[in-house]
């Protein structure tokens, strides 16, 4: 397990302590490994993210994160102490600030941070962007500024909620080949929710359908 | 800040509570106290005054603002008119003018030698005895000056619950036998009614809070009452009594208001069902419409907007006199204070039920706009014995600090006006989403960071706007300034006072004119709403 990022040993959460969201799940990802997780509406895909990132507290069960305790019955590492990205459906940039400062936000005290962001916006084509607000690029641009500023800080796992479900088929294909290349050539690790089996299967090498977990 | 000292976000709503409620309960609490002499005089000879007067005074007002606003609302909605677009805005103007300075206007028009009635005697060379205009120094006065400058409360309310009636539904109405005025009277209003009697009840909690206006036309109401027993009879404790009484009656009618305001929800309808065409009118009938709209804009803004602007050129080079300048000085950067640190506390608040939601604290939370319904005179009376104790017992001074400082007044109108500022905040913490939040604590950016480099930007207008309605109500505010301001420090609305207390009107209207102007700042940013939702 010396190469595992991620590992989650029964997890569970339930909302007000009564629905159950998520049942005893466990669940390994490697290093540079992309997984997808497939399940029905309500399968509790994105309340699985959410816990991993830290943004929701787990009933039972541990989540380690880099061979470290983030997650059991006496430890509640917080979110930004987690080194973990996420990149949700509705993007949430932040719309007072342009896409380069976006990309910069996480990495504020970083000595590089002027070549990250650089690197970034060209890894992404969208250097000529830079200087505009969020409201003036189009879904796919503004989906590639998502991705760029969750990578800014060098998560060691990237997570992506339903990240292309907005976006038209043309527009998704274009990114899908744009993303395979970054995600390798970065060696990121990545687990993404989908419904859409074909978008799972062309972005991750391994796929969980969260209700045979 | 990280999850483990989260339950700071939970104290500060908690011991703000304790800081605005602790007015309100000692007021409360002389219920509890000795009952002085002076109550057998009380009931004796003015209680019965005090409530009579109160009742009719607020039944009167119902009335004719129930009146005005839902019939100027419906015009508006339904017709077609020469002017419309110009009235839709223009119907909220008198809000700018707060009662007390419609009622110094009034008596400068309408008192026997007033301007109005010297005009028509002029032009129609009657004799100087003779008044052509009803006295006006009377209830029925009263009842005009309130409703006209309160009715705008009732008008918004009517006006969007009337625009969101679909016309299917009118025209199913007219074809089962309604006719145009029938519509009305039996479709419209009955279904706009909870919008429209909440809408009432904010007016008349305002009426049975005044203060400057009754005290103007010498009413006997329980504001002059409070007032006279405590500086009349110098009997603290009674006046806190008669203070708890009203303010017990001023909260049924802030129950009322929020049960009505659950009950409105109904008076939405689909929203489909809301882009319809307004009724093209002839000519005659478009002229009536016009009038009905034009009397409550002429006498509750033009009137007195004119009068005033008559005083000020009767004063002409004492305008802008020294007095003037100081006491705008005054006013406006207590306002300013006043506005800065309710609007971030306000923000404090959304953020700590934003970053702890829990039902408790969102709760705790919404008590602390309470301080809206309580008239400014009570909270004044319940602030002075907060000062007076903390000077007491806790700062153990000999002197007086507290009492009679720029900070208990400040306090006051933080109280007054946190509701205001709230409901600005609240609305523009809607626009940042929660997956914002999320980013942003994943980016390392969490508890006070956020708040200033995330939801403060955002928040900018709302915090603007927040700011601009504190200063427009902390201007107008007249009986906790007159009770809680430092000796021989006036403000616009205590200047206006004194100078219509000792009759110098001309010199009253300089203070006046700037309470106004102050005033149309947040119906100006208002007005722009209306407009822009008509596009």
């Amino acid at each position: 397990m010396g190469d595992s990022i991620l590992e989650l040993k029964d997890l569970s959460h339930s909302y007000d302590g009564s629905e159950i969201s998520l049942k005893n799940i466990s669940l390994i990802v490697n290093k540079a490994e992309k997984v997808s997780v497939l399940g029905p509406s309500g399968s509790g895909k994105s309340t699985l993210l959410r816990v991993i990132a830290g943004l929701e507290k787990p009933y039972s069960g541990t989540i380690t994160i880099q061979g470290k305790i983030v997650s059991d019955q006496d430890h509640m590492v917080a979110p930004e102490k987690r080194n973990v990205g996420l990149v949700v459906q509705n993007k949430a940039l932040f719309p007072h600030l342009t896409v380069e400062k976006n990309i910069g936000f996480g990495i504020r005290k970083n000595q590089e941070k002027t070549k990250i962001i650089a690197d970034l916006l060209s890894l992404f084509k969208i250097e000529h962007l830079s200087n505009k607000y969020p409201h003036e690029i189009s879904g796919g641009e503004q989906q590639r500024t998502a991705i760029a500023r969750s990578m800014a800080p060098g998560p060691e796992l990237l997570m992506l909620d339903e990240p292309f479900s907005a976006l038209d088929r043309e527009l998704k294909e274009e990114l899908y080949a744009e993303l395979i290349h970054i995600f390798n050539e970065r060696q990121q690790t990545i687990i993404l929710v989908t419904h859409d089996l074909d978008e799972a299967k062309v972005l991750s090498n391994k796929q969980i359908n969260l209700e045979n977990t | 800040m990280n999850f483990n000292n989260l339950s700071l976000w939970g104290v500060i709503p908690f011991l703000l509570l304790i800081i605005f409620c602790a007015p309100i309960f000692i007021v409360l609490s002389s219920l509890l106290g000795n009952y002085s002499d002076n109550w057998v005089h009380l009931y004796n000879y003015v209680l019965i005054d005090y409530v009579s007067s109160t009742i009719i005074l607020i039944t009167g007002v119902s009335f004719l603002v129930f009146f005005i606003g839902t019939v100027t609302a419906w015009i508006v909605t339904n017709y077609d008119f020469f002017g419309k677009s110009f009235f839709e805005w223009s119907l909220i103007l008198p809000l700018a003018i707060p009662p007390y300075i419609l009622a110094y206007t009034f008596t400068g028009l309408f008192d026997p030698f007033g301007d109005a009635n010297n005009l028509v005697r002029g032009i129609f060379n009657l004799a100087p005895d003779v008044s052509v205009f009803p006295n006006v120094r009377n209830l029925y006065g009263a009842i005009v000056v309130f409703s006209f400058t309160l009715y705008p409360y009732v008008y918004l309310v009517s006006r969007s619950a009337f625009l969101n009636q679909s016309k299917s539904m009118k025209e199913s109405a007219r074809l089962l036998g309604l006719s145009e005025v029938g519509v009305f009277f039996k479709l419209g209003l009955p279904i706009i009614r909870p919008a429209a009697i909440g809408g009432l009840m904010l007016v008349i909690m305002e009426t049975i809070s005044d203060f400057g206006a009754v005290d103007h036309f010498a009413i006997q109401t329980f504001t002059t009452g409070i007032f006279r027993t405590w500086h009349g009879m110098y009997d603290l404790q009674t006046a806190m009594q008669l203070a708890s009484i009203l303010l017990l009656i001023v909260g049924l009618f802030f129950i009322l208001e929020r049960n009505s305001r659950d009950r409105a929800a109904f008076t939405s309808n689909d929203s489909s069902f809301t882009s319809e065409k307004t009724v093209r009118l002839p000519k005659m009938k478009s002229s009536l419409l016009f009038f009905i709209c034009f009397i409550p804009l002429f006498v509750g803004f033009i009137l007195p907007i004119t009068e005033l602007a008559l005083w000020a050129f009767e004063s002409k080079s004492s305008f802008f006199n020294q007095k003037f300048l100081q006491t705008s000085f005054n006013s406006i950067s207590l306002a300013i204070t006043a506005g800065l640190v309710t609007a971030i506390l306000a923000v404090i608040i959304n953020f700590s039920i934003r970053f702890k939601p829990s039902s408790f604290i969102k709760r705790l939370s919404s008590l602390l706009s309470i301080g809206y319904a309580v008239p400014g005179l009570i909270l004044a009376v319940g602030m002075v014995q907060l000062l007076i104790y903390l000077d007491n017992n806790v700062l153990n001074s000999v002197d007086i600090v507290l009492t009679g400082s720029l900070f208990g007044l400040l306090l006051a109108y933080i109280i007054k006006t946190y509701a205001l500022a709230n409901s600005s905040v609240e609305s523009g913490y809607e626009s940042i989403t929660s997956s914002m939040d999320d980013s942003s604590k994943l980016l390392g950016t969490s508890g006070w960071s956020m708040l200033i480099r995330v939801h403060s930007p955002l928040l900018r207008t709302s915090f603007l706007t927040a700011i601009l309605l504190v200063i427009s109500e902390v201007v107008k505010e007249l009986p906790a300034t007159l009770i809680l301001r430092p000796f021989n420090f006036e403000t616009l609305a205590v200047s206006t006072y004194i100078y219509a207390a000792e009759e110098r009107m001309y010199q009253a209207a300089s203070p006046a004119i700037a309470i106004v102007l102050i005033g149309l700042i947040p119906i100006f940013f208002l007005s722009k709403m209306i407009r822009s939702s008509n596009k």
